[in-house]
């Protein structure tokens, strides 16, 4: 009945179409660019970098030009001060975009890469400075709990890292899973990202990454990794971006990127692994 | 060295002249009146009433006729003899061509002041036929809306933060019941409305934009009366009369609130518990001492509460807006001799919000709590100096302790003791003025003063401002008048907020490094033409105002508590100043109005084209861009017609072009793990801020008022049709996908058309 009333009163007042309507002469000015994504880690053995290209906001992009398929015939290439190297595509659904193996890079620390990809007359080109292996996971602290009731157990792992004085001190911390399957044989890794912090020294003498959750019958892996400021404030940004859509009372987000030319985040990751057990 | 030297002279000019003094005040109510013209034709020299109603005109033949004279009023024409204590009571007028006389010895004020007529208020056509000073503010040229029904100002490219908004001298921190879409001002229980443009006198200081000095009433010392309404959002009730025999004392009351909660009972489904209502109330005391001394109390409460709670199987969950503002005001005037004006007032204003979450699930509490807020306590002192016929030297100083709860967090887990963290900080604001009001002759009037300012926070920087003033006012012809306006202001307070709807939720927070204070400069001219007799005024004037130190937002900053709640985890490592960048701005624009009042009918318009930009940095590559206040036109027709003694239409027509907003310009898909696996999301990535324009918006509202005489008093019914032709006027844009796939832009629209009805009375 309150329904009724309120469908009722709405239409006395015009029509429920009335509060949502479309601008149909919206003239959003659109120009295409590349996006461009990757994590460079030495501790890695494939260098993965994924391109995509933006489609408009607003109307009907051409098929080719969703936004959403990997391009196809982009020339990839990665380059330090010596050399440079091409990537090719790779179809395999888990790790789709164009690749190298690490064999051939070697990623170091302290190295400076740049990612360059070209496509029809576009091209994008980021930077990064992978980060140097000394400290990383300087202090690091793992413990490990145990919660629940009524014969449910959750195990949890809680890391936590010293926190040096300064202001430029950025982590990342992701975990690999890799589930035994029956036959007792592990199964094909997944990793997740669990947290970034920024380090400063307002943060206090520790930094505490969010709390992982250990499945059983798993290998778990953390990677404690040292990564830059592009990369923090990237996934920072981006998660701002998608708690604001649609919320008309939050400030537009605009996701950051280090790509000229483009979008996206050249970033690294120099990791120290440790295997924990629940 | 020449304050140093009136000072030295005062005694002796004291001494000197004769002086006619007393006070000016509404027959029958006994309220004040602020402005009253008290001219002596004999010698061509006049001075206005202060804010307590209270004049002093030295005199050397205290036999001669004085007019006194007040536009809505009827003249009174005194011949006091020997007397030097004149208290004069004028009546309302009935018929506006009274007014010659006024204007015979008026000042001119300028195009930077207005006084809101309250009568004008009341006969406007407004949403749900809910009375709202800050919406007739809204007709004035240079004044406009943030979103349409919104009640904040943006007056002449300022943001509603940089507006000092005083209740009887208290500063309110946040002015709008109802998320915005209602003042916290009840219009029955108020005096007088002014608004200054930029140029305030240096009386008022510590905002960039506008001061708008609410003023309640203060009861009638005669008779006791009573007003109010019935609307269909809220019901209000003033009451006000003397206290006590002799009239020595007066009281006011007046309270309101809404029943909103009804109407959302009707959308809130089986299992959920919604709630959304404010309330307020004023008081008002004054007490007349022996010797003519005043002492006055007054204050005001008033609070918000939004929220919702649900019960389901297994638990529940309760989310809750609440917030609020106290003011107290106490003061004391006393007359000096007859040429000295002294006002003391303490002043305490409080502000603050709660956000509450709190889930219950299988008997384990999950509880986050915010809460923040703004507390002053302080202590003016203002002293008018009466130096002779329309020269009035004003001085003052101000203390007040700002305490600033930036951000508290209480959080309550699996049982575990709660935890809170709170950041407090206190800051001391210290200001002296001088200000001189001068006719120096009868064509040329000037006002100009100094305003010194000292921001002392416990810790952290001091800051300083020094605040030149200037108005000079020029009488072309008994027609024609000209003015300059110069302004120099520092603003010690950031409001943290959303670019959007101004939401109680936003942060008070002290000047600092990397937030200094905001100091903006105001260059105005203007001329106004008003020939005597004649029914019609208009007005025009030219503004240029830039702003330094201005406070923006960094690309993806967010201040609304909603996002702590979607990652409370990370809500303790947010950093507010990381979000904020600043910056410089600058607005300048043109504003015209035409009045024009006859018996029977009154029309009054309102042009105003403008630009506004800002430049922040990090933000569109540190280059000027429109500002979120930028709106190019903005026009307002409104005006009453008296069809029949008992009945009055009334109408309101606006349109206001587009302003900027952030839409994204292109969407691309992301990998959650760059380089490892291939689960997406879709990012909008937006080229520049500000960069498109929502569409124009326009409406015309139309009310009608049906007077009826019941044997205790007066009332009337009034009709109300807010949009009356259902123009779907844009709240916000954004993108959404239609069904077929396509992304499209798209404007929510509130507020189709309104009808209301709404009951007012008096008695």
């Amino acid at each position: 009945m309150r329904y009724l009333t309120l469908l009722l009163a709405l239409g006395m007042m015009g029509c429920t179409e009335f509060f949502i309507q479309e601008i149909a002469d919206a003239e959003v000015p659109f120009i295409p660019q590349l996006a461009v994504f990757t994590l460079l880690q030495p501790q890695d053995s494939l260098i993965v970098v994924d391109v995509r290209l933006t489609a408009p906001a607003v109307g009907s992009p051409p098929p080719d030009r969703s936004g959403r398929d990997l391009v196809s015939g982009a020339q990839v290439t990665i380059s330090d001060s010596l050399q440079t190297f091409p990537l090719t595509l790779s179809t395999d659904p888990l790790r789709a975009g164009y690749v190298i193996s690490n064999d051939i890079v070697r990623l170091r620390a302290g190295g400076r890469y740049t990612v360059s990809v070209t496509y029809e007359d576009l091209t994008a080109r980021g930077t990064v400075t992978i980060p140097p292996e000394h400290g990383v996971g300087e202090g690091l602290e793992i413990a490990t709990t145990e919660e629940g009731q009524n014969g449910f157990a959750e195990h949890r792992a809680w890391v936590s890292l010293l926190n040096p004085s300064g202001e430029e001190d950025y982590y990342l911390l992701l975990h690999d899973r890799r589930s035994y399957r029956s036959d007792g044989t592990l199964g094909r890794p997944e990793r997740s990202l669990v947290d970034w912090l920024h380090g400063r020294t307002v943060t206090g003498p520790r930094l505490h990454f969010l709390p992982l959750t250990l499945a059983g019958r798993s290998q778990h892996l953390l990677r404690i990794c040292r990564t830059t400021a592009a990369t923090v404030s990237y996934l920072s940004s981006r998660d701002m971006a998608r708690a604001n859509t649609g919320n008309p009372f939050a400030e537009p987000t605009q996701v950051s990127s280090n790509v000229e030319g483009g979008l996206g985040l050249v970033g690294c990751a120099q990791c120290r692994l440790v295997y924990v057990k629940p | 060295m020449r304050y140093l030297l009136l000072l030295f002279l005062l005694p002796s000019m004291l001494l000197s002249q004769r002086t006619l003094s007393g006070t000016v005040t509404e027959a029958g109510s006994g309220e004040p009146l602020m402005g009253v013209n008290v001219y002596v034709p004999a010698t061509g020299t006049g001075v206005q009433t202060n804010a307590y109603g209270f004049y002093s005109l030295p005199l050397a033949d205290t036999t001669v006729p004085v007019i006194y004279s007040y536009l809505g009023y009827a003249s009174d024409t005194v011949r006091q003899g020997r007397g030097s204590v004149v208290d004069v009571a004028l009546r309302p007028s009935q018929s506006v061509l009274t007014t010659v006389e006024v204007r015979v010895g008026s000042r001119v004020r300028g195009t930077e002041v207005s006084q809101l007529s309250l009568q004008t208020v009341n006969e406007l056509p407004v949403l749900f036929g809910e009375k709202d000073i800050m919406k007739g503010l809204q007709l004035l040229p240079g004044v406009s809306n943030p979103r349409e029904g919104f009640g904040g100002l943006y007056v002449r490219g300022g943001s509603p933060d940089q507006n000092l908004i005083l209740l009887d001298g208290a500063p309110v921190y946040n002015a709008y019941h109802l998320f915005g879409f209602l003042s916290v001002f009840n219009a029955d229980a108020l005096q007088r409305v002014t608004l200054y443009k930029g140029n305030f006198p240096a009386r008022y200081g510590g905002r960039t934009a506008a001061v708008v000095d609410v003023r309640m009433k203060e009861g009638n010392r005669s008779e006791r009366h009573g007003s109010g309404g019935i609307g269909l959002l809220t019901s209000r009730l003033t009451l006000e009369g003397p206290l006590g025999k002799g009239k020595r004392a007066s009281f006011l009351v007046s309270g309101r609130r809404t029943y909103a909660d009804l109407l959302l009972g009707l959308v809130t489904p089986k299992g959920e518990k919604r709630t959304l209502h404010f309330y307020d109330g004023s008081f008002k005391l004054n007490y007349a001492l022996p010797r003519g001394d005043r002492f006055y109390l007054s204050g005001y409460t008033g609070r918000d509460a939004f929220g919702s709670a649900y019960t389901r199987p297994g638990g529940t969950e309760r989310d809750g807006f609440d917030w609020g503002n106290r003011t107290l005001t106490a003061r004391y005037n006393r007359v000096v001799g007859e040429r000295a004006f002294l006002n003391i007032t303490a002043l305490y204003t409080k502000f603050d919000f709660t956000v509450t979450n709190e889930q219950i699930v299988r008997d384990t509490l999950y509880g986050l709590e915010y809460f923040s807020g703004i507390q002053d306590a302080g202590i003016t002192l203002d002293l008018d100096l009466y130096l002779g016929a329309g020269h009035t030297l004003r001085f003052g100083a101000v203390a007040v302790r700002h305490d600033f709860t930036l951000a508290a967090l209480s959080r309550r887990e699996l049982g575990a003791d709660e935890s809170v963290a709170t950041q407090r900080v206190r800051a001391p604001e210290y200001a002296l003025y001088a200000e001189d009001e001068w006719q120096l002759s009868d064509r040329v009037e000037i006002n100009y003063g100094l305003r010194l300012s000292l921001f002392a926070p416990v810790s952290g920087p001091i800051y300083a401002g020094v605040g030149p003033r200037l108005s000079f006012r020029y009488r072309y012809s008994p027609a024609l008048h000209l003015t300059l306006g110069y302004a120099r202001t520092t603003q010690y307070l950031h409001l943290l907020s959303n670019s959007g709807p101004g939401l109680p939720t936003s942060l008070w927070v002290p000047a600092s490094n990397r937030m200094p204070p905001q100091r903006g400069q105001q260059w105005s001219a203007g001329t106004i033409y008003q020939r005597p007799a004649s029914p019609w005024t208009f007005a025009a004037g030219l503004y240029y105002r830039r702003m330094r130190d201005l406070l923006g937002y960094r690309n993806g900053a967010t201040f609304l508590l909603l996002d702590v709640f979607d990652q409370p985890e990370r809500s303790g490592r947010t950093d507010l100043i990381d979000n904020v960048t600043t910056g410089s701005g600058r607005a300048y624009g043109s504003e015209w109005s035409g009045n024009y009042q006859s018996d029977r009918l009154r029309l009054n318009l309102a042009y105003t084209l403008a630009w506004v930009s800002h430049r922040l940095a990090g933000v569109n590559a540190e280059k000027y861009f429109a500002a979120n206040q930028d709106r190019r036109h903005d026009f307002t027709l409104s005006g009453s017609w008296q069809w029949r003694p008992d009945l009055l239409l009334t109408a309101a027509w606006s349109y206001g072009s587009g302003v900027p907003t952030t839409v994204p310009n292109s969407i691309y898909s992301a990998p959650v793990l760059p380089g490892f696996t291939n689960t997406r999301i879709d990012l909008d990535h937006h080229t520049e801020r500000n960069g498109y324009r929502i569409p124009a918006v326009h409406r015309l509202d139309l009310a009608l008022q049906w007077k009826r005489h019941p044997r205790w008093g007066e009332a009337y019914w009034e009709l109300g049709c807010y949009n009356a032709y259902a123009r779907a006027n844009p709240f916000f844009v954004e993108t959404r996908y239609r069904q077929d796939r396509r992304r499209v832009l798209t404007k929510t629209a509130l507020f189709p058309l309104i009808p209301s009805v709404a009951y007012n009375f008096s008695f």
